[in-house]
């Protein structure tokens, strides 16, 4: 019966279309989730880089207005110096939007990064608060 | 097999994703970064380091540098503890001074006194801008003037000349203690005095030695007085441990080129490690005094465990447990590190610098020394470089960047 059902060339074009289809739509979704599995690490730790950078530069701006110095500008030089590490995020994101990731996947993979970082539920709430 | 073809793609993958290297005008970023940062902070051609070389005292400075003579006790000479296979160091924790036999570990095992400090290297030293000298900057000519133990007797105007005259009246470093030296230890210049007439004298009379120094100085043998010694080394110094060109001044000043690690290593110096702070200028050191937190081996400066530093010089209160910025020439050549010779690989030095607690367990120090410890970080606290975020591979680049220092 089913060698039968096989034999018949329409119902052969059928699931020979279904199963393209299905591997059509599989296939960027388990693409996506591979190059995620791989690079989630290595964009993690990006992305806490970039942001411990942007601090350090932010910190190091205030220290020289509230007192001018010439060890506080050397200070917020070696601190702007420091922000190629964004410059590295960025060139990773980039990289991984050329592989196909999309923004959501990024977002998702920087959420986790957070948690990975994240000590306790203040930093959580510090993301999700709403602030005036 | 599948699990094999699993790791096949998983690495394709990985390599495509991760380990593209930076594009390549991203690279042409980075050196310009480190091109500019290095020039900014002090970075000169290595030729406008260098002194006027006297090439005839210089010759008689080795002879000088290499003789035991120099030593009151005739047991020990400069060279003694400046080698080259030590990057002009003695490859020690603590130097070995006046009575010490061999070298480096077998040193060690010799019966002469333990001097309280490190030994440091000579390069740079006497090089244009090179003006303080050992550890606690006790010969120190930043302000125009020499200032040192000789107050306003100082021997030269010249600060290489004036360092080059203490070694020689330092007990355990060149006059070993015994019943004969024990009335030298006292703290006078007529003291200091008679020591280097003692020293002259027995120099007149070794013709190999005091022939040549006559003839450098334009003088007879009989009128050679210790400054002329002095000067005769001072001037093998200049020479011999002149700095030498690195791949880091190619790097800045050619056009050369940087490994990844190398540019990575750099640029956490000048950038987010902070080291440009005080590791500055054409030596990589500002000349000026820090606090680090290093754990003391020995029994320290100040006896018990302590060395106060520059405070020993200054008797100023602020300069507690502060040290001379070393300069970074050579510098993986020259282990143990610090003033105490306490750490003996540069990748924990990186980290005592940054994170004085990572390598030290407080449970198994005594009660002084967790004290001790407590007042050293109060004050590294106030230093612009201090607690720095430094992983495992940060600090591997650093000593990639750092032996782009050596020659």
């Amino acid at each position: 019966m089913r060698l039968a059902l096989w034999q018949n060339n329409k119902i052969k074009c059928a699931i020979v279309l279904m199963l393209g289809v299905v591997i059509g739509q599989l296939t960027p979704l388990l693409w996506t989730w591979a190059v995620m599995l791989i690079a989630e690490p290595a964009y993690q730790e990006a992305t806490y880089r970039c942001d411990r950078a942007m601090r350090e530069h932010l910190l190091a701006k205030q220290k020289l207005n509230a007192t001018p110095s010439l060890d506080n500008v050397r200070s917020l030089e070696a601190s702007e110096i420091a922000l190629i590490d964004c410059q590295d995020y960025d060139l990773l994101r980039k990289r991984l939007k050329l592989l196909g990731l999309n923004d959501a996947a990024l977002s998702y993979m920087a959420l986790r990064a957070i948690e990975a970082k994240a000590k306790d539920l203040q930093e959580v709430v510090e993301i999700h608060e709403i602030r005036r | 097999m599948k699990s094999a073809a699993r790791g096949i793609t998983a690495t394709c993958l990985s390599m495509l994703v991760l380990s593209i290297a930076p594009f390549t005008m991203a690279e042409t970023m980075r050196e310009a970064v480190l091109r500019k940062a290095a020039i900014k902070n002090g970075l000169r051609p290595v030729e406008n380091t260098w002194p006027q070389i006297a090439s005839e005292k210089a010759a008689v400075g080795r002879l000088l540098f290499e003789s035991k003579l120099l030593s009151l006790t005739r047991n020990v000479s400069c060279r003694s503890c400046h080698l080259d296979e030590f990057g002009s160091a003695d490859g020690m924790p603590l130097a070995r001074g006046a009575g010490g036999i061999g070298k480096g570990k077998e040193r060690l095992k010799s019966q002469a006194s333990i001097l309280p400090r490190n030994t440091l290297p000579l390069w740079g030293r006497g090089g244009i801008g090179f003006n303080v000298f050992f550890w606690d900057g006790k010969v120190d000519a930043r302000a125009g003037v020499v200032l040192s133990q000789f107050g306003n007797k100082a021997p030269s105007k010249d600060p290489l000349v004036v360092a080059i005259h203490l070694p020689p009246v330092v007990f355990r470093e060149m006059i070993e203690e015994n019943e004969k030296t024990e009335w030298l230890r006292q703290e006078s210049l007529s003291v200091t005095n008679h020591i280097y007439l003692q020293i002259t004298q027995r120099i007149r009379k070794v013709p190999k030695l005091s022939a040549p120094l006559a003839k450098a100085f334009g003088i007879k043998v009989e009128e050679i007085r210790f400054i002329h010694i002095a000067k005769a080394i001072s001037a093998f110094i200049r020479s011999e441990f002149r700095l030498r060109e690195t791949r880091f001044h190619r790097f800045v000043f050619k056009k050369g080129s940087l490994t990844k690690q190398e540019l990575a290593g750099g640029l956490l110096f000048y950038g987010r490690g902070r080291c440009v702070h005080c590791h500055n200028g054409p030596y990589f050191s500002d000349f000026k005094f820090h606090v680090i937190p290093f754990t003391q081996l020995g029994f320290g400066f100040n006896g018990f465990g302590i060395d106060y530093g520059r405070y020993n010089f200054t008797q100023d209160p602020n300069d507690l447990y502060a040290f001379r910025t070393p300069p970074l020439y050579n510098v993986t050549k020259t282990a143990p590190y610090t003033h105490s010779g306490a750490i003996a690989s540069l990748a924990d030095t990186i980290r005592a610098h940054v994170d004085p607690l990572a390598k030290v367990d407080t449970s198994k120090l005594t009660a002084h020394d967790r004290i001790e410890l407590y007042r050293k970080i109060a004050r590294w606290m106030q230093e612009l470089g201090n607690a720095v975020e430094l992983s495992e591979e940060d600090i591997e680049n650093l000593i990639s960047f750092l032996k782009t220092l050596d020659f």
